[in-house]
């Protein structure tokens, strides 16, 4: 009789209260790869600004952010491509340089100030930019997750990849570096002389290391 | 009706008031009528400016000056307020001098001149976007004033907001563009009419070029979006048509076609009776920057009519850099080029604003670049020259007495962009419809690139040796460590210019490796010297530094041009001996490395001259083989195949395909040549692109298979590309490839047409199907 007690009145009623009370923890998803951080080089969390570096803990790469601040970081100024005495120097448009603005103005002052704590910026190789494209960004939107890398426009980013031929209209200046199209996340090689964006990135950030 | 002002009076008994100042700022002055007898000049109060005037004669006599009132004031953005005087019936090709009076008296004297109302010549600038890049901006004003153009065709978005605050800014910086005179004792600025456009940044108020700059085309009095768009007529010379892009946006369409009705009515009415018709409108029809969309809705719009029309010449704005095109027709959805004669589009655009990248040419273009600049040019009955400045300080200014002696001379030393194949100077001229044709080199003369004799480098500390072919190139040095001072001596052979006469310009280029920060004298040596036995005794040292030519600083590795035009040393070795040249340091110790006709790129001298005995001649070559291969029947040989000739990445049937095609230069009477260009003939359309590459392995049309020639192996040294997104004729430059030469040389193995990527297919016709491929050479006897 007890025993029959149980199973049609106690049992069920445990049951209720056991469903009731155990909430099951919600599915851990698998963190983001891109992960904020501060100028002092340490991780914010995805919600949290301002943010002056991304760190992609997939490749280990630290890479700058873009801003609208008319600071050296501004997303709208385009340099000329120009390292170690190679290619054309101040052919692009910034305002924080006396003459116009080439790619080594960038990684100098960067490094000098020694954003995120690195100063170890640098372009990045046609294959390390082309990790950051993504591809279902929205229709008209630059083909980058925009979330973390704010203010990159659509347009021509340049890689460190130089010496490449060129064809076509400029095929008369025999050579230029590789650049990132972020309207469609395709590689075009343009001429040194052609004022394009730039997003530098570092290997060797203690800053991203910290977050792997 | 436009209101017209009477009631000018005579003031010579208000003299009394002129020598205090009155309290006006913001100075401009505008077309947008007859420029020969109109201009609305226009300021703002600066304080309480009470009833404003302006006084105005046509000498610097005040006494003999006429009064007239302002005749409409408007206030821009809710703060910006402007007057306007319109004056009319002005005698034409005159100096007109005024002042803006008010209670406070009269202030700044200024001055402008009316257009011709017969055909001399003169000089406008183009250009657009000064939004933002203030700094830029205003190198750019600065240059205005030193170049003292008749007027400025300015291509919208003045500023970046449209705010009152920011016109408020542009128009302090346009200042810059005054240029400073004296005239009869008395301290003038010259101010140049503006002939103002609307850009998208001005769509927050469509009425942004009446309220600032008192543009008022249709003449009603009043500030509304039909003045975005008339013609101004500059002398019998040129008339200029602005027009509205922004007008494609929705919500604009009945203006939309009324500026289009009124444009094709006044090309047919009145655009026949200049020499000349530009037109300048913000969106490119095709922008030369894959981050702007194109605009098919404008070119749908004028493409037509433009060609239709003859108009010479089309100014855009908007993508902030620059391109030249060369003379086109609309074909379907896009240009071709029509060397018979067309519209040649230029802009786009960075008088300030950053440059973007010029990433998006169009087989079309003729070049581009990122940079900032504004289109100088020079027209004339015969001929329009476009000529592209950059901004800097490097130019010299044009006195009053220099522009009033010559109407369409330019200061030297302004840091002109030079075009590929067209140079520093765009010239065109018409065909008997009025359309423009491109004239180039072989029409006025040739580029002779002259081959270096000799070069090599000496040393101070190494007196007695002779450097000649060494590994270094040529070397020049203050001080250097290891060997002192060091000079490089170049000489060229000079033979080819023999016949030559109307030396018009002369360029030395070298290839730099080691860059330096210090200046280079660039001297007519003083002694004779030869490349094998030359060295710092033999030449008498620092003695072979005769005269300095020109200085140059070699700032950046790559090619470097310096302009040696007006230094004479060409005359002089011309005259009193092939002397060579020397390249000293004038300041420092940091070395500059170039390379040798022995260690890499050869220097060289480029002479545009008339060369009597270097007479060009056009050839038309069809071609003698052609065919296509295909990857899937390899074995298949397709000549005269009914398909005529096929380019393909991956096509269903035949897999790869590419063309195959040779033209026999076995007959050609003189073997150097100054233009090489491919036409084929498109009869399917692809919006994939495809290259021209030198063919590896010899071929014949009758035996050539996909295996015979080697596959993918055949494809060589790229040559050019091209998007054949129209049907028809394509022409495709081959001048600066290199692969003549190689044909030339003995190794005519023809080219091959292959897809760059995708697998959009590509017809052509063939010598068989219909209509050969052709090979258009402009040769040169030497």
């Amino acid at each position: 009789m007890i025993v029959r007690i149980f199973w049609i009145f106690v049992y069920p009623l445990i049951a209720i209260l056991v469903t009731i009370l155990h909430t099951p923890s919600p599915p851990k998803s698998k963190q983001h790869k891109l992960i904020k951080v501060d100028r002092q080089g340490s991780p914010m969390a995805a919600w949290a600004g301002p943010w002056s570096c991304i760190c992609d803990t997939d490749s280990g790469l630290l890479w700058e952010v873009k801003t609208d601040d008319e600071g050296i970081h501004d997303g709208k100024w385009t340099y000329s491509w120009y390292q170690f005495e190679e290619g054309i120097a101040n052919n692009g448009d910034c305002y924080f340089e006396k003459e116009r603005c080439d790619t080594e103005d960038l990684i100098r002052r960067t490094n000098k100030q020694a954003l995120c704590t690195s100063t170890s910026w640098r372009l990045p190789t046609i294959t390390e930019l082309r990790s950051i494209t993504f591809k279902q960004n929205k229709p008209g939107k630059a083909m980058i997750e925009s979330e973390y890398f704010p203010k990159t426009q659509r347009g021509d980013y340049w890689t460190s990849d130089s010496n490449r031929p060129l064809f076509g209209v400029y095929q008369y200046l025999n050579t230029g570096a590789g650049a990132v199209n972020f309207i469609n996340a395709e590689t075009i090689t343009i001429p040194y002389k052609n004022a394009a964006f730039v997003r530098l990135v570092s290997s060797h950030s203690t800053a991203c290391n910290k977050n792997q | 009706m436009r209101r017209i002002l009477s009631g000018a009076f005579s003031i010579s008994t208000l003299i009394f008031a002129i020598d205090a100042s009155a309290a006006t700022k913001h100075h401009r002055l505008a077309w947008d009528g007859d420029a020969s007898i109109s201009a609305v000049i226009g300021f703002s109060p600066d304080g309480s400016s009470n009833n404003p005037y302006i006084n105005f004669g046509y000498s610097t006599n005040e006494e003999s000056w006429n009064s007239q009132s302002i005749n409409s004031t408007y206030t821009f953005d809710g703060s910006l307020n402007s007057h306007f005087v319109r004056l009319e019936d002005l005698t034409p090709n005159s100096a007109i001098y005024y002042r803006i009076c008010d209670q406070d008296g009269c202030g700044d004297r200024f001055w402008f001149k009316t257009a011709p109302s017969d055909k001399t010549p003169f000089v406008v600038i183009a250009g657009g976007d000064t939004r933002t890049g203030h700094t830029t901006r205003r190198e750019g004003n600065a240059l205005l004033a030193k170049i003292r153009p008749l007027a400025v065709m300015h291509g919208g978005d003045f500023t970046n907001a449209n705010s009152a605050s920011e016109m408020d800014e542009f128009l302090d910086d346009w200042a810059l563009t005054y240029s400073d005179d004296s005239i009869d004792g008395y301290s003038y600025k010259r101010i140049y009419p503006l002939i103002p456009t609307h850009g998208n940044h001005e769509d927050g108020n469509y009425s942004t070029t009446c309220q600032v700059f008192g543009i008022d085309f249709n003449g009603d009095g009043t500030c509304n979006p039909s003045d975005t768009y008339g013609a101004v007529q500059i002398s019998p010379l040129l008339r200029v048509y602005t027009l509205n892009s922004q007008f494609q946006d929705s919500g604009w369409s009945s203006y939309a076609t009324a500026m289009n009705n009124w444009l094709e009515n006044d090309l047919s009415s009145s655009g026949a009776y200049s020499n000349w018709r530009f037109a300048q409108y913000h969106k490119p029809m095709f922008p030369h920057y894959s981050g702007k969309s194109e605009n098919p809705t404008l070119f749908n719009w004028w493409a037509h009519p433009f060609y239709d029309f003859a108009m010479n010449l089309v100014v855009e704005s908007d993508t902030h850099l620059t391109k030249l095109t060369e003379a086109v027709a609309p074909s379907n959805n896009d240009f071709s080029i029509s060397d018979s004669g067309g519209t040649v589009y230029v802009g786009e655009g960075s008088w300030g604003a950053p440059a973007r990248s010029a990433n998006d040419a169009k087989f079309w273009t003729i070049d581009m670049a990122s940079i900032q600049q504004y289109k100088v040019i020079q027209v004339s009955p015969e001929q329009l020259i476009v000529r592209t400045a950059q901004f800097d300080n490097t130019a010299h200014t044009l006195s009053r007495e220099e522009r009033a002696n010559d109407p369409i001379v330019l200061p030297q030393n302004i840091n002109w962009w030079s075009a590929n194949r067209i140079g520093k100077t765009m010239t065109l001229a018409q065909n008997t419809s009025g359309r423009s044709i491109i004239v180039e080199d072989g029409n006025s003369g040739s580029t002779l690139s002259l081959p270096v004799s000799d070069d090599t480098f000496i040393s101070s500390r190494y007196a007695s040796s002779n450097f000649n072919g060494d590994s270094d190139g040529l070397l020049a040095d203050g001080s250097d460590s290891t060997y002192g001072s060091l000079y490089s001596l170049i000489q060229f052979d000079l033979s080819d210019l023999s016949t030559c006469s109307a030396i018009s310009a002369v360029e030395l280029e070298l290839n730099i490796t080691n860059r330096s920060s210090n200046s280079y004298g660039i001297y007519l040596a003083g002694t004779d010297w030869e490349e094998d036995s030359a060295t710092w005794n033999t030449v008498a040292g620092s003695a072979v530094l005769s005269l300095l030519a020109t200085s140059f600083v070699p700032s950046t590795t790559g090619i470097l041009t310096i302009d040696l035009t007006s230094t004479g040393i060409l005359d002089s070795w011309q005259t009193t001996g092939n002397t060579g040249l020397a390249i000293a340091s004038l300041n420092g110790s940091n070395g500059v490395d170039i390379t040798s006709k022995e260690s890499g790129i050869t220097p060289v001298l480029k002479v545009l001259a008339e060369c009597g005995g270097n007479a060009s001649e056009k050839v038309s070559l069809v071609a003698s083989d052609d065919v296509f291969i295909s990857s899937r029947a390899e074995d298949n040989n397709f000549n005269a195949d009914g398909d005529g000739l096929l380019a393909d990445g991956s096509d269903l049937i035949y897999g790869k395909i590419y063309s195959l095609i040779r033209f026999d230069l076995a007959d050609l009477q003189c073997t150097q040549y100054i233009d090489a260009t491919l036409e084929v003939n498109v009869t399917n359309t692809s919006s994939n692109s495809y290259g021209i590459y030198l063919a590896t392995k010899d071929w014949r049309e009758q035996t050539a298979t996909w295996d015979s020639v080697g596959g993918d192996n055949i494809l060589g040294l790229q040559a050019n590309s091209f998007t054949p997104s129209s049907t028809g004729r394509h022409l495709i430059n081959l001048q600066s490839s290199g692969i003549i030469d190689n044909w030339l040389n003995g190794n005519n193995t023809g080219l091959i047409i292959a897809s760059e990527g995708g697998i959009n297919g590509l017809d052509m016709s063939s010598k068989e199907s219909g209509q050969s491929p052709l090979l258009a050479l402009e040769t040169v006897c030497k």
